[in-house]
């Protein structure tokens, strides 16, 4: 028989919402009273009210709503201050969390100190509480909610304790109600009942039931483990001036990543890699992991140390700089490790091929040197597109259509990443203009790219694109041109704060 | 049974098509009857300029992206150099973007970026960043042959690389749909050119809408119509 210790918060869906113990409040879900606080309960509220009745016996009542995940949120801070003192704590639900009290108790000075120790805690943390300690989880629930705050149960009294309470506290409304025609009003009755003769008349149920009126455990505490640090780290003394060094010491600390990784039936999503240098500071890099090998791990650490390497120290690429004192592998979203699987039809993955060759260009160029382009929603050629480096997933939430205003037709061939000015003229020679209202001075006659003027053979726009004019750090409010030029060339054109720019070309 | 020695011909001949073509890399369909062999030669060079380029860079990227690869359902394109490399008019002209492996700015590392990427995909398009040496050009031009790997040149420096088999540049080109003042860019009429020593002659020619309405790449019908399958003609049974 384990001892278990319980904190139970009364009223909890109350608290939850915001009313507290010292307000007559109730929440309420389809119409009937789920809880209430302690001062409503004064005035004569009871779970299960209808709230009309609940209303009349108390007019000045404060109802909500109840919200279950608030409850469940809020109640993360009880646990966590539980937590603070033991780790292996159990949220049985909202408003009731349960450790086993053996260990602790050892540890704190005996039962009660842990009793009053885990209360005040969790009063500290803001909430009223009750805690018992007794054997099985629903002997300590009662505890918690016997006396003043809480009593402890002494070893092998459970039975003794639960036999006055009445057969309600099982939670069983129709087991309850029979027991009660056959004459059988307290749990203390029901236990004396002979255990067969119980299970063959009620059923499993009915003997689960009556295994905890006779203060036995219908199951056992199942406290989830804390997440553990699965970081590996090495430290180097003296520090490792070669980065030969620290990829070897980056191989075997993957390699025992991934069987703590292993272990527990993880696989990681990413992998920080982190380097701290002897004069202090800290180099660190996400990469993505998806199932890579230890060399494959070492690797990376060996393209993220060769990649800081100070400039104008090209040929002495072994030398790391400052010397790397330690080294931490972290890995980062956990998930199940479900095995790898590569995408059967209509899903291009990249190959092995690929994968490989794109590696060789990021130890070359750093993780940004090769993407992937991806199409996305925009009104310019420029923001229809956005490149995703290979082994990254690419962007997700970005925003859909309407573009009132985007460019239309045929795509440009050359969208130029840094649109470079030009000038537009008329006949006269005076720069054409757009007005706020989108008129334009006069039609276009010359395009002057780089000082070279060409005549212009057709023209069309404005189409104007305000962008953003609600953010004025990246609004943006400009219009666009197409325009030709009687060398068969054909240009969009951008005029923005009264500079023309070539946004793309049409090659 | 003359009917049936045709069908027999008519098989051979697909057959004999179809190996050649298999044996190539893979092109737009329009852009076939200009290409000696209907596609590129594997690990050869084919250099690109004059005005439309760029274009011609995103349609050749668009057929080897759709048709090339191993069992011809979509092969691998890269390309090194070119940040202004037109993605949506690629995707336009039939180009898988999944596909697609841009590195905008190799720097000087331009030669060992594309030796790794020549081992890998069908088709780079390369505007080096600056003149190529004699050693990165024999380095790569080996290199693309061995892995049958098709460079394409194009930039300021396309004409600087020995040994390029064929030239590819668009002609007597025309914008559609742009009037004064109102129209929008809708297509452009081009003609293209093919030289080089894997094109003899006077060079192969081909009227194109590059691009058309749509964003792909189709023959210009307009100035030559293409040869069509006329259906058999319907057998009249003497009713006996």
């Amino acid at each position: 028989m384990t001892r278990v210790l319980v904190v139970w918060c009364p009223d909890w869906p109350a608290t939850a919402v915001g009313v507290d113990a010292a307000t007559a409040g109730a929440v309420v879900v389809q119409g009937q009273v789920a809880a209430c606080t302690a001062a409503a309960r004064a005035e004569g509220v009871r779970r299960g009210q209808r709230l009309r009745d609940a209303q009349r016996r108390c007019p000045e009542l404060v109802v909500r709503e109840r919200d279950l995940d608030a409850e469940g949120r809020l109640f993360e801070t009880v646990v966590e201050a539980v937590a603070a003192l033991t780790p292996r704590v159990e949220a049985v639900r909202p408003g009731l969390c349960a450790i086993p009290a053996s260990g602790p108790a050892r540890f704190y000075g005996g039962e009660e100190a842990l009793r009053v120790l885990v209360q005040d805690t969790v009063v500290e943390a803001g909430h009223d509480c009750g805690s018992g300690v007794a054997d099985g989880l629903f002997a300590a629930e009662l505890a918690a909610r016997a006396g003043q705050g809480g009593v402890v149960v002494p070893e092998g009294g459970a039975a003794a304790f639960l036999a006055p309470y009445p057969l309600s506290v099982l939670d069983r409304p129709e087991l309850a109600d029979l027991l009660r025609r056959l004459g059988i009003k307290t749990l203390g009755d029901f236990a004396a009942l002979p255990s067969g003769h119980v299970a063959g008349r009620f059923g499993a149920d009915g003997a689960l039931a009556h295994r905890m009126a006779r203060g036995e455990e219908p199951r056992p505490l199942a406290p989830v483990k804390g997440a553990e640090d699965l970081t590996v780290r090495g430290d180097f003394d003296p520090p490792a001036e070669r980065s030969e060094r620290v990829v070897f010491a980056a191989k075997r600390l993957a390699g025992e990543l991934h069987e703590t990784l292993a272990a527990g039936g993880f696989a990681c999503v990413r992998l920080e890699v982190a380097a701290g240098f002897a004069d202090g500071h800290v180099l660190r890099r996400l990469w993505r992991h998806d199932g890579l090998s230890a060399l494959a791990v070492a690797e990376r650490v060996r393209w993220q140390l060769s990649a800081h390497q100070p400039a104008g120290q090209v040929g002495d690429s072994e030398q790391v700089w400052g010397g790397v004192t330690w080294l931490e592998l972290a890995p980062d979203q956990l998930v199940p490790d479900e095995g790898r699987q590569e995408g059967l039809w209509g899903r291009t993955s990249v190959t092995d091929r690929i994968a490989r060759a794109a590696d060789r260009v990021q130890a070359l160029l750093g993780h940004h040197g090769i993407t992937r382009p991806v199409l996305v929603g925009g009104r310019g050629p420029g923001e229809r597109v956005v490149r995703v480096p290979v082994g990254d997933l690419p962007p997700a939430g970005l925003p859909e259509g309407p573009w009132p205003g985007r460019v239309t037709g045929p795509a440009p061939a050359v969208v130029l990443a840094a649109p470079p000015d030009a000038e537009l003229v008329d006949a006269d020679g005076e720069p054409v203009v757009v007005s706020a209202r989108c008129e334009v001075s006069a039609p276009p006659a010359v395009l002057a790219l780089r000082g070279r003027p060409a005549p212009i053979t057709g023209w069309t726009g404005p189409w104007p694109a305000d962008e953003r004019w609600w953010d004025p750090g990246r609004s943006r409010r400009r219009a666009r041109f197409q325009v030709t030029t009687d060398d068969g060339a054909a240009y969009l054109l951008a005029v923005e704060g009264g500079q023309w720019h070539i946004e793309a070309v049409y090659d | 049974m003359p009917e049936a020695a045709l069908r027999e011909l008519e098989t051979a001949l697909e057959s004999a098509l179809e190996s050649a073509v298999r044996d190539s890399v893979p092109v737009l369909p329009a852009l076939r009857p200009v290409l000696p062999g209907g596609g590129l030669r594997p690990g050869s060079i084919v250099g690109l300029d004059g005005p439309g380029a760029a274009s011609l860079g995103l349609a050749l990227v668009a057929g080897v992206s759709r048709h090339g690869g191993a069992d011809g359902t979509g092969g691998w394109c890269a390309v090194v150099g070119v940040p202004g490399f037109g993605v949506v008019a690629a995707a336009g002209m039939g180009a898988a973007l999944e596909r697609l492996l841009l590195v905008d700015d190799p720097g000087d590392r331009w030669p060992d970026v594309v030796a790794a990427l020549a081992e890998a995909v069908d088709l780079i398009l390369l505007c080096p960043p600056e003149r190529p040496g004699a050693a990165a050009v024999r380095r790569l031009s080996a290199l693309a042959r061995k892995h049958g790997c098709v460079l394409t040149l194009t930039g300021a420096f396309a004409n600087d690389w020995p040994g390029a088999r064929l030239r590819l540049r668009l002609d007597d080109v025309a914008w559609e749909g742009l009037a004064d003042g109102h129209g929008r860019l809708t297509a452009r009429r081009a003609e293209i050119v093919a030289g080089g020593r894997d094109a003899p002659g006077p060079g192969r020619r081909a009227r194109l809408w590059l691009p058309a309405a749509d964003g792909t790449v189709t023959p210009d019908e307009t100035v030559r119509p293409p040869l069509e399958l006329v259906p058999p003609p319907v057998e009249h049974r003497a009713i006996a």
